[in-house]
């Protein structure tokens, strides 16, 4: 057999340092890539790609209320993203965001539909979305425990239990927890107002009124920089990343793996569960069967889009929303399936991986 | 319903459901013993199901839409392959990626066509055995795509246990590096072991939807994919005893539908959450088990680079 170390009589060498110019290209080399097959599949079923790519991308912040429902998409992703940066970062698989989002609205749900009217806005929230950041760190403790306990790889675990969270919503919404007069609708009672999240017109910012913005932007804003102070200055924070990249060195230097995994998984845990919460409370006002949320995977994509960096996780998860929407209006207007979405972002997400090639390897010809 | 009816329509709805995890799962089991874990299969699966759909909906042969969905599957797979082998991608992103392009994808190609029913399969009765009283008909009257999975299985078996070049593919998966200095192509295996298990994860997605579900839905595999990837850890890496955990999972979903239409009083979230329990217990007592970490292809998940990569 061949002992060629070459394919296509090309070589990978590897740089000494990664490629500035690479990584900083990568992102806009991939959306492009990515822009270039919108185009082509909006031509191959028989529609103007242009056109196209204005109904997904341009159309939905073509108006404040527009720009209000993607910052609104954008931030319970952009939560999620973050949270999972920091496994992701520490070489943790966890894939089960989506679990652990849907048991954040579970979390606070609880606190909602048990708390008296009564009870001062500002704690009956702030219960609310610890009991979701709570529940979703709960969540993603049992792979935790189980990988550490018996060495069972989370990336299995983590995913399994997205059907069981999904099974235990509408085991809630259609048996316990049903609005009894809700006409039957697997769904609980609207949220008293005190648990609703305050929309940003109604805290006096007059560009968003009429738009169902509320402050879970502020939340988003809030945790991109929390984390990114978190991973680049504590000192836990220095160990995920030191045991994500060096995982003998981290162990020689006393970091305890175990430690390690229970942090990345409960805390990506508990800033899924808070997104989940936070649009549970906020946009949806009570919990329901068909809720799915669907940025738990989605956030999987924003978090190595955005590189694991906090910053452009942010930018990202804004990018990802975007293309949701605007795959809704490509529906409506051009009659194509809305599933572009979860195409495109696929797409992205190859994309930035293929390129991240250039950024750690060079290319040369061999004779 | 009398006792034995009730038994014998258990077993053959186990093997029926058993059959595309089998087929997905065998494939998950090839490229896994190459080194290469293949988080792919849900996306792959739906795109088999949605090209077979087409094809069958056009064509009503069985045959072509099988074809169809082989076909479809390795050219998802030859795509993961030239990420994860020749870009040296890491191959849970990449997997991941795969997926979420083969939902999109699959609806895309699923909307292409009016939703209908299709035509059920045939069953083949072997002559003599299918008159056996109970297991006659659940296990010897059975569609042709049932012998043909548990004749892959077998051959499976015995090319990884008694051939050189099933040798070479676990010698690659077990350490690329001294494959390599053997003189085993590294890349190559393990494309074939992609193309091949991505070949046989369409072929399962194309099973189900035209030759037991029967008809198309978004999403219809709903999760049956990661449960092919629980599978193979669950057989320890065996194709022999990956039939067995497929019967099992199938016997799960089996129970699930002979309840609900026996009328017993249980949430049927219950049931449906079963099958997703019992592999993370599975799970847990085969990592627990100190035997079972000598099973794994030992560089699974790692990339392999022809210069770089080291001795593990």
């Amino acid at each position: 057999m061949s002992t060629r170390s070459a394919f296509l009589a090309f070589s990978l060498e590897p740089r000494l340092q990664p490629s500035k110019w690479a990584s900083r290209a990568s992102p806009l080399f991939a959306m492009v890539v990515t822009a270039v097959i919108a185009g082509a599949m909006f031509a191959l079923l028989g529609a103007s790609p242009f056109k196209g790519i204005q109904a997904l991308l341009l159309s939905p912040i073509a108006s404040a209320s527009g720009m209000a429902e993607v910052l609104l998409k954008a931030s319970p992703l952009c939560l999620t993203a973050i949270g999972l940066s920091v496994a992701f970062k520490a070489n943790v698989n966890n894939i089960g965001a989506e679990g652990q989002v849907i048991l954040g609205g579970i979390g606070a749900t609880a606190v909602a539909i048990h708390a008296p009217e009564t009870m001062s806005a500002w704690s009956a929230m702030t219960l609310a979305l610890l009991a979701g950041a709570a529940a979703g760190g709960l969540w993603a403790s049992l792979p935790a425990w189980l990988r550490t306990r018996f060495g069972v790889n989370e990336t299995l675990t983590t995913l399994l239990l997205v059907y069981v969270a999904v099974q235990l919503l509408s085991w809630l919404t259609t048996g316990p927890w049903r609005d009894p007069q809700g006409l039957n609708f697997p769904e609980t009672t609207l949220f008293n107002a005190n648990l609703v999240l305050p929309k940003l017109s109604d805290l006096g910012w007059s560009l968003w009124s009429g738009t169902r913005l509320n402050i879970s932007v502020i939340f988003a804003l809030a945790s991109a920089v929390f984390v990114h102070v978190f991973m680049a200055r504590s000192p836990m924070g220095f160990r995920l990343v030191v045991s994500g990249l060096a995982p003998r060195a981290s162990a020689y230097a006393g970091f305890s793996a175990t430690t390690g995994i229970w942090a990345a998984l409960t805390i990506s845990g508990a800033f899924s569960g808070f997104a989940g919460a936070v649009e549970v409370c906020g946009t949806l006002g009570q919990l329901q069967a068909g809720w799915v949320p669907g940025y738990g995977f989605t956030a999987i994509v924003a978090a190595y889009l955005g590189r694991l960096s906090s910053g452009l996780i942010l930018l990202s998860a804004l990018l990802l929303a975007l293309i949701d929407i605007g795959s809704t209006n490509v529906q409506m207007a051009l009659g194509l399936p809305s599933a572009v979405s979860a195409l495109l972002q696929g797409v992205l997400l190859l994309s930035i991986l293929g390129l991240d090639l250039l950024v750690r390897y060079r290319i040369r010809r061999t004779t | 319903m009398s006792d034995t009816h009730v038994l014998v329509s258990l077993l053959q709805g186990a093997m029926l459901a058993a059959l595309p995890l089998l087929l997905a799962g065998l494939g998950e089991l090839i490229s896994e013993r190459a080194g290469v874990i293949n988080l792919g299969v849900e996306g792959t699966m739906l795109v088999g199901a949605a090209v077979s759909f087409l094809v069958m909906s056009h064509s009503q042969s069985l045959l072509w839409s099988m074809l169809a969905g082989i076909a479809s599957g390795m050219a998802m797979g030859a795509l993961f392959g030239l990420f994860t082998i020749s870009l040296l991608t890491s191959q849970i992103p990449t997997g991941m990626a795969i997926t979420a392009i083969g939902m999109g994808l699959s609806s895309y190609l699923g909307k292409l066509v009016e939703p209908q029913a299709l035509a059920p399969a045939q069953v083949v009765q072997i002559p003599l055995l299918s008159e056996l009283p109970v297991v006659g008909e659940a296990l010897f009257s059975l569609p042709a795509m049932a012998y043909i999975a548990i004749a892959m299985c077998t051959t499976a078996w015995w090319f990884f246990a008694h051939t050189r070049t099933g040798l070479a593919f676990r010698a690659v998966g077990d350490s690329p590096v001294v494959a390599r200095q053997v003189g085993f192509d590294v890349a190559r295996v393990r494309y074939i072991a992609v193309i091949v298990g991505a070949g046989l994860y369409g072929l399962a997605g194309a099973y189900y939807c035209a030759g037991y579900v029967l008809l198309w839905q978004e999403n219809m595999v709903a999760g049956r994919g990661w449960m092919a990837i629980a599978l193979v850890m669950f057989a320890g890496w065996r194709p022999l005893r990956l039939m067995a955990g497929a019967f099992l999972f199938g016997a799960l979903t089996a129970v699930q539908f002979q309840a609900q239409t026996m009328g017993l009083k249980v949430p049927s979230q219950l049931l449906t959450v079963t099958p997703y329990l019992v592999t993370i217990i599975v799970l847990t007592f085969i990592s627990a088990r100190g035997s079972a970490s000598q099973d794994v292809p030992r560089s699974l998940g790692k990339t392999f680079h022809p210069l770089l990569s080291k001795l593990m």
